[in-house]
């Protein structure tokens, strides 16, 4: 059991270090594209802070501070992806939003400083809630016109639902490492995780194939 | 005790992979359902936008239709209620000439009215040629197209090189729609692209026939020209559809331009 974990997240590792290249080598060719710097920059934050987290947890020492770092880059990268797809007015929410969660956060760490290392469940949850309201937007947008970066959007509405439940119950589980059955629940948040980066992938493919017609 | 806890313990973690199940199942049937609403909305706009354009062809088609009727009708009308009375009142004042009896005065101003009337009998003629060649109707397309380019190359400085095929397998209509094309695009050649050199060919075969259409005018970006078209063009477009026939147009400013049309016989 411990062995298929243990591979699953260098596959999780391996790909999240694909993906960033990709969309990096991207991005450097298409200087213009907005929405590609936003994604690069998201894969490679969090490529980074996987990486760290996993060379600390390695050497058996707290990693969870690293987690502060992965939710609050990814909420702010993967907000402005979709406000770069989003109409004015929703554009405007994106805006709101992005406000009111760095705000609260601000506010939260000001009074109670020691969260820092720790799992903060009410920042897990505020950070990663907004995006599955931008990700079913931008679903909905898409139900008439050409749909935009379909497999990325499909990939963090499944992935962020079903991790920000693990990642909130995180705490708990932690507390009880050494119960197979929550191994088990461990390895399907890394499932799904190598599930939302080959969407990833597959998307990165789209964009580069030369038939551009999508339905 | 210790066991309790435990048992508690297992009864949460079931109940998380549960609902981790159930989410998974949630959100993919969700981005499922959007995926096969959006194909379903997708397919909808393209069968009204395609039979928006059919509307809009029928219409063009309608009205192409009508126009050559009522050009029929108004040549028609032209030679059977004001040419023929021309040529009774023309008739009617050669008699009165042969008449010895009347003054100079009256004889001028009978030679007059001949002069008028023969003007105007070559006139209205003239009009009833143009809104329809009687040359197609008896002797077909080719002499209709060569009496049309002669026309031209005498009325201005155009030099038209052409090599015609006769279409006997096509209709009379259709021939007109040829001659039509041929009248619009020389006529487009001479006023926008200041031609001086035209080469038109119409080859044919067994099952199709082709019509090459050359200038050395101004040219124009087909771009622009697709984007704002001309009745002109339009009027092109709609016949060559009429005819089931594709149109290839390929002009560059400043090189002239060439129009295409290949048609097949079957259709």
């Amino acid at each position: 059991m411990k062995i298929i974990d243990a591979y699953l997240e260098y596959i999780g590792i391996a790909f999240i270090l694909i993906n960033a290249c990709l969309y990096l080598s991207s991005y450097i060719i298409n200087k213009k594209n907005v929405t590609l710097f936003f994604i690069s920059s998201y894969l490679s934050i969090s490529a980074c802070v996987v990486i760290a987290s996993s060379i600390l947890a390695y050497l058996k020492l707290n990693n969870l501070h690293y987690s502060h770092i992965y939710f609050i880059s990814q909420f702010m990268f993967l907000s402005l992806f979709y406000k770069t797809l989003f109409t004015s007015n929703q554009k405007k929410g994106v805006n709101f939003l992005i406000f009111l969660v760095l705000l609260t956060l601000i506010i939260q760490y000001i009074k109670k400083p020691y969260l820092i290392n720790q799992f903060n469940l009410f920042e897990i949850f505020i950070t990663s809630v907004p995006l599955i309201i931008y990700s079913i937007t931008h679903l909905y947008n898409s139900l008439n016109k050409k749909g935009e970066y379909m497999f990325l959007n499909s990939g963090v509405l499944l992935y962020l639902t079903t991790s920000t439940l693990i990642f909130i119950l995180g705490d708990y589980l932690s507390g009880h490492e050494n119960n197979t059955a929550i191994t088990k629940i461990w390895m399907i948040n890394k499932v799904l995780y190598i599930v939302y980066l080959i969407l990833i992938l597959v998307e990165w493919k789209k964009l580069n194939s030369p038939h551009k017609s999508r339905l | 005790m210790e066991e309790v806890e435990l048992a508690s313990q297992e009864q949460i973690i079931n109940a998380l992979v549960y609902s981790l199940i159930f989410l998974v199942l949630i959100t993919t049937g969700l981005i499922l359902f959007f995926h096969y609403s959006r194909r379903k909305i997708v397919q909808k706009e393209l069968e009204k936008a395609a039979i928006k354009l059919e509307n809009q062809q029928k219409i063009l088609e309608t009205s192409i239709a009508i126009q050559e009727r009522e050009r029929k009708r108004i040549a028609q009308d032209l030679h059977d209620a004001i040419s023929s009375k021309l040529n009774i009142i023309s008739l009617s004042t050669n008699v009165l000439l042969v008449d010895k009896t009347i003054n100079n005065k009256q004889r001028k101003t009978l030679e007059q009215i001949l002069d008028i009337t023969a003007g105007t009998l070559e006139s209205s003629r003239k009009i009833a040629h143009d809104l329809l060649p009687p040359i197609l109707d008896n002797f077909g397309l080719k002499a209709a197209l060569e009496e049309l380019f002669e026309e031209f190359t005498t009325n201005t400085n155009i030099n038209i090189e052409n090599n015609i095929e006769e279409l006997s397998k096509l209709s009379k209509t259709n021939q007109l729609h040829i001659f039509r094309i041929i009248q619009e695009l020389i006529n487009n050649s001479v006023r926008h692209g200041e031609a001086s050199e035209l080469a038109i060919y119409i080859e044919q075969n067994n099952t199709n026939f082709v019509l090459r259409y050359q200038d050395n005018g101004k040219g124009f970006n087909i771009n622009d020209v697709e984007k704002k078209q001309g009745i002109g063009l339009q009027n092109i477009k709609s016949r060559v559809k009429i005819l089931n026939g594709t149109l290839k147009t390929e002009s560059t400013k400043n090189s002239g331009s060439q129009f295409i049309i290949y048609c097949n016989y079957e259709k």
